[in-house]
């Protein structure tokens, strides 16, 4: 029998008893440089990391040669990376990093026992507290590794995220001290280490979903709050069709009629029916029709927003009536610019409100620049003006949201004050 | 001397027009000379003449060809790219089909005198950028391009490609030769071999760049920024 062969003492046990912590760190790794989504075939993953937990198990027991080990680690995170999309120079960068970070991990823990008694001396079990702790270390990177990746995908993650996972490592630390210094029996041992890290996966699984439930909440209320100013958008569109329908109907009654009183001689009345009827035209034909339903009827609701607030606006649209923008993206650029505007000029008197908005496609790129005054002085946070304003709990509403959007269509936002203006140029790649 | 053609068939517009340019040109003390035509096919006849207007302001709609068909005319058959076209139009509604052709600008019915001076000045100034002639030597001759009519130059070892409306050329010379005259024209580097007339690209990528002829010139990774950056500065100086 070949692990007759071989002596299984009570390290090389606990080694392999949480070898599959190792698995699941591989996988957090893993998810966290390809989207799930986009997963070939999940039976084959399933396979993969079971298989690879078997085979390193086996290769830690029998074969103890480190080349196999290193071979077998990186051969079968690049099987597993077989099963996403992805070019053959990254699955192989990433095979090699998610073992080299591992592989570091261990390697420093073990220059630290060496170099210094520090184990010694707070635990009785050195060989036990390296296993641990370099299983706890590599855990905890891989769920920063994947917080981060997420994070440069544009997820929000609060602050308080950071500090409850620091604290939990670092209370995880000492309990993982605290087991391997204690006297307990071997069976009970490594029931308390297998519990201790399941406890640990679990946590930190929780905590993970529990982000991830809040960006998706925050989504909800965002789109619900999109949707519903649609409605109202939509709804001011039909009025002003509904108005222009009833002035082209009705233009030849009104007609007759201010034929009426000119022959009557009632020239004062003629005039003011006359003043009446270009007043409603010219109410109409200030909206912007560029044909665009989305774009029209956001822009015409702001419009009316900005009469509401009286900011006289003065815009220049010329985009064509489709182009490639999603309306959701359009209205996160537009609307928050509208927004950001009216924040702003409603700190001015009356008179001073004066915004101007060009909205301009050209050779496959969309120019969005939005120029107002401002009173006081700007705060810069980041290369980002500071705003002070929460919608409903929601953080960075506002022009970070313009900037994310920029980001999603390679494109650039430019902020500058002039004097006492305040310039957005936001340009995107729209094919 | 600046010139502009007005193509309507509608006689108040084009009057309000001429009338827009005369005193623009009277204010500003420039010389521009205006030509009026009724129809896109007399339009076309003057064309293949081989006079090249500076700017065109046209009507979309006619009975027979139309401001789109004389556009793709102007841009696809005839190469030409520098004469800015400026669209009349009484809707504000434009199908993607009039983007296509680049306009410089849109003018919406009725005509607001002070819109189409503005649009007019846009022209001007574009048109000043680039008129000047770019010189270069091939063999023992002296050769001249209107500034305007590159499209790009492409560095090849010791030798410069420059790409022009009418073909190309060869000629020895590097990159950073060619640079310093050009740069104040809207001319930028996308990419260390390659230098760009910025009016001359038709559709901008965050990764290449498609040119009037239909050329594509890469974006390199490192210039996507500085690429990026250049066109708001030269889309907020040079908008209306």
């Amino acid at each position: 029998m070949i692990h007759m062969l071989l002596p299984l003492s009570p390290e090389r046990i606990l080694v392999v008893s949480t070898e599959w912590v190792y698995s699941y760190t591989v996988y957090l790794f893993i998810n966290s440089f390809f989207s799930s989504s986009a997963e070939k075939s999940r039976i084959y993953g399933t396979c993969i990391y079971v298989l690879q937990l078997a085979l390193n198990i086996f290769v830690f027991l029998f074969v103890s040669i480190p080349f196999v080990y290193f071979s077998v680690n990186v051969g079968m995170v690049f099987l597993i990376t077989l099963n996403y999309e992805s070019p053959w120079l990254r699955r192989v960068f990433i095979s090699v990093s998610v073992y080299a970070v591992g592989a570091l991990i261990e390697l420093l823990l073990f220059g630290f026992t060496l170099k210094t008694d520090f184990f010694s001396a707070v635990s009785g079990r050195t060989p036990f507290t390296s296993i641990i702790l370099t299983r706890l270390i590599y855990l905890f990177v891989a769920v920063i590794v994947g917080r981060l990746c997420n994070l440069r995908r544009g997820e929000k993650v609060p602050g308080v995220y950071w500090l409850i996972i620091s604290v939990l490592f670092l209370f995880n630390l000492v309990i993982a001290f605290f087991i391997s210094n204690s006297n307990m029996e071997i069976l009970p041992f490594f029931a308390t280490v297998s519990i201790y890290f399941v406890e640990n996966v679990l946590l930190f699984f929780f905590l993970d979903r529990m982000v991830s439930l809040q960006e998706k909440s925050e989504q909800v209320l965002v789109s619900d709050l999109q949707n519903e100013s649609y409605r109202r958008q939509l709804s001011i569109m039909n009025e002003s069709l509904e108005t222009t329908k009833i002035m082209r109907h009705d233009m030849k009654n009104q007609m007759f009629m201010v034929q009426g009183l000119l022959e009557s001689g009632d020239y004062t009345a003629a005039l003011d029916h006359v003043r009446t009827m270009t007043g409603t035209w010219a109410a109409v034909s200030k909206s912007v029709n560029t044909g665009n339903i989305e774009v029209d009827s956001l822009i015409n609701f702001k419009l009316s927003q900005a009469e509401q607030e009286r900011i006289s606006v003065k815009h220049h649209i010329r985009i064509p009536e489709q182009f490639g923008l999603r309306s959701f993206d359009m209205a996160a650029v537009i609307g928050n610019l509208f927004d950001n505007a009216f924040d702003a000029l409603k700190k001015l008197p009356e008179n001073a409100r004066t915004l101007a908005v060009e909205i301009r496609y050209s050779k496959g790129r969309l120019f969005v620049i939005f120029e107002n005054p401002y009173t006081g002085t700007v705060v810069w946070k980041n290369g980002i003006p500071a705003t002070q304003k929460r919608i409903c709990g929601i953080h960075g509403v506002g022009l970070s949201d313009v900037f994310t959007t920029a980001e999603k269509y390679d494109g650039q936002v430019d902020i500058s004050t002039t004097g006492s203006l305040f310039k957005v140029t936001v340009m995107l790649y729209v094919g | 001397m600046f010139s502009v053609f007005i193509c309507d068939d509608d006689k108040p517009v084009v009057s309000q027009l001429e009338q827009i340019v005369i005193s623009y040109a009277e204010k500003k003390s420039v010389k521009i000379e205006t030509e009026v035509f009724w129809s896109c096919e007399s339009l076309v006849k003057q064309l293949q003449t081989g006079m090249q207007p500076d700017l065109i302001f046209l009507d979309i709609e006619f009975p027979k060809m139309n401001g789109v068909e004389l556009g793709k005319y102007i841009r696809e058959t005839m190469q030409n790219e520098t004469t800015a076209i400026v669209y009349i139009s009484s809707l504000q509604a434009y199908a993607m089909q009039l983007f296509q052709i680049r306009p410089l600008d849109f003018l919406v019915k009725p005509i607001t005198p002070q819109r189409a001076a503005d649009t007019l000045e846009k022209a001007i100034t574009l048109a000043g950028r680039q008129s000047r002639l770019f010189m270069y030597h091939k063999g023992h001759e002296n050769r001249r391009v209107r500034v305007a009519d590159i499209l790009y130059f492409e560095s090849r070892g010791k030798e410069i490609r420059i790409v022009t409306q009418n073909g190309e050329d060869m000629f020895y010379g590097s990159i950073s030769t060619v640079c310093g005259p050009l740069e104040k024209s809207r001319f930028f580097c996308p990419h260390k071999s390659y230098f760009v007339n910025y009016y001359q690209v038709s559709i901008f990528t965050y990764d290449a760049l498609t040119m009037s002829n239909g050329d594509k010139v890469p974006v390199s990774q490192p210039r996507r920024k500085i690429v990026r950056e250049l066109q708001n500065v030269y889309e907020a100086e040079d908008g209306v």
